[in-house]
């Protein structure tokens, strides 16, 4: 595939196969909103591309680009829905990322059920036949079973960050996290001061 | 995970509670990763080729499309501009006002979208810069200082008035590019951290929380760009920092480091390197997927 010729050929896919997508953004901060806003914007994503966004950042995105500044896409269509944390229509700030976690976990997989089932049934746009979701918006997940359609989770953070995480199950099952008062800082110092400790306490 | 140390895992096993969220969110999405179709990473395999072997033992097929920056160059679509990176509004002057000034000779400073510091870090950082006596473009949010606004000594910005400017939020992809500069003080959020490496920028690390922790320590061991400044230094590390990061010996280490994992960015996402194929790939094996 040649990406810089794709414009042809996106038609042709469009048409053709009639494709839709869907992308749920990532709704914690600025800059993860910066490796979606281009992961949409490489070439091969082709075909017309729904992209759910939470309400308080899109407002936010209308706000630093524009209000008239995604209309111009032929490619996208822009949806939104709540992310369970109540109206801040004016607020401009990153959102407490302790109160995000908690409200996508519980607040996000109606509305987003809903909103597909509404453009599935829709005359107008094609159905969505795959979903490109932020790793940390792991309800997609559930309506990809549903639906019987590929999703694809996008992991904003590092490779080495998410290895990272993917540890933290057996820090708890080892019992070094939660920490206990002063351990936790004597934890921190012994494995800052000794070399031969801290590179064998997490192998 | 080699060499790593309790200190550069993400933050949120910082916790004496059981029961804390954020703790128990990072659980549940790393449990559930594996029954996604595929996963997308912004890194390329030259850069995280081990890291990317462990994490396939738990996770579904991983695509590494990085740097996405570098991907986007690949494109040619002028009207897609209107998506925009970020959610702050962009400030433009910065780049007419990088132009004016020498190549490799500025220092870019921004700690990221939810960073926050107290008044007495700002005073440190804002004099360690003065008294180096480098040029630095220092982006500066609304809400950087915790709990009042963003509030500079007079006297800092009388001296430092020809060779500072300081801005609310700027086009990073396109500061990061811009000749003049020489350093990135930041964060380590993951998205500065690449970018700057995939311009060929070497950086000083200020990690924040979460796995900003964990970048700090491979940009400065693993990859060679990056020198850590300690989260509670004074003006007199900081200034010796940025000496050594703009002239010193360890910067132009780190600087050679730079422009070789530059390289290395820009093959991957050309014609026929691996991230560029690999997103073909997704595209194709992945979301085109039709019901039988």
């Amino acid at each position: 595939m040649k990406y810089k010729n794709s414009e042809s050929e996106k038609h042709e896919i469009s048409s053709k196969n009639h494709q839709g997508s869907c992308r749920v953004r990532p709704i914690s901060s600025s800059r993860s909103h910066s490796s979606y806003a281009q992961s949409s914007k490489t070439p091969p994503s082709q075909g017309l591309s729904h992209h759910f966004n939470s309400e308080y950042n899109h407002r936010r995105l209308l706000k630093s680009r524009g209000c008239n500044s995604l209309d111009v896409l032929p490619d996208f269509q822009f949806e939104t829905i709540p992310d369970g944390l109540g109206d801040q229509i004016d607020a401009d700030v990153t959102q407490d990322t302790s109160f995000l976690c908690d409200s996508i976990s519980k607040a996000c997989v109606v509305p987003f059920r809903k909103l597909l089932a509404k453009l599935n049934s829709s005359n107008v746009a094609p159905p969505v036949t795959c979903i490109v979701a932020d790793g940390g918006m792991s309800f997609a997940l559930d309506v990809k079973e549903e639906l019987q359609i590929p999703a694809v989770s996008f992991w904003t953070s590092s490779a080495c960050g998410t290895l990272a995480y993917a540890h933290y199950k057996h820090l708890v099952e080892r019992g070094y996290t939660p920490l206990k008062g002063t351990y936790l800082i004597n934890l921190l110092l012994i494995s800052y001061y000794h070399e031969s400790f801290r590179s064998k306490l997490f192998m | 995970m080699k060499d790593i140390r309790l200190k550069d895992l993400p933050t949120f096993i910082r916790t004496t509670d059981r029961n804390d969220v954020i703790l128990n969110y990072v659980i549940r999405i790393i449990d559930r990763a594996s029954k996604a179709s595929a996963a997308l990473v912004n890194t390329f395999d030259d850069l995280d080729h081990d890291v990317l072997v462990a994490l396939s033992s738990m996770f579904p097929p991983i695509y590494s499309v990085g740097p996405l920056n570098l991907l986007l160059d690949q494109t040619q679509k002028d009207y897609l501009a209107s998506i925009g990176p970020n959610l702050w509004k962009e400030e433009t002057e910065c780049l007419q006002w990088l132009d004016s000034k020498d190549p490799n000779s500025v220092v870019y400073v921004n700690f990221g979208s939810i960073t926050v510091m107290n008044p007495q870090q700002l005073v440190e950082f804002s004099w360690g810069l003065a008294n180096s006596k480098k040029n630095f473009l220092w982006i500066i949010r609304p809400d950087l200082v915790r709990g009042d606004s963003a509030v500079l000594p007079p006297e800092f910005l009388e001296e430092t008035r020809e060779r500072g400017l300081m801005a609310s939020w700027c086009a990073q992809e396109k500061v990061l590019k811009h000749s003049s500069i020489g350093g990135f003080l930041s964060h380590m959020g993951w998205n500065s951290t690449i970018e700057s490496l995939s311009n060929g920028v070497p950086m000083l690390c200020w990690p924040f929380f979460s796995e900003q922790q964990t970048n700090c320590k491979f940009a400065c061991v693993d990859w060679g760009v990056g020198m850590e400044i300690e989260s509670d230094a004074n003006r007199d590390e900081v200034e010796k920092l940025v000496i050594d990061l703009m002239d010193g010996e360890k910067g132009k280490e780190m600087k050679s480091k730079a422009m070789e994992w530059k390289s290395k960015a820009e093959a991957t996402t050309g014609i026929n390197g691996s991230s560029f194929m690999n997103f073909d790939k997704l595209v194709n094996d992945v979301l085109r997927f039709q019901k039988p």
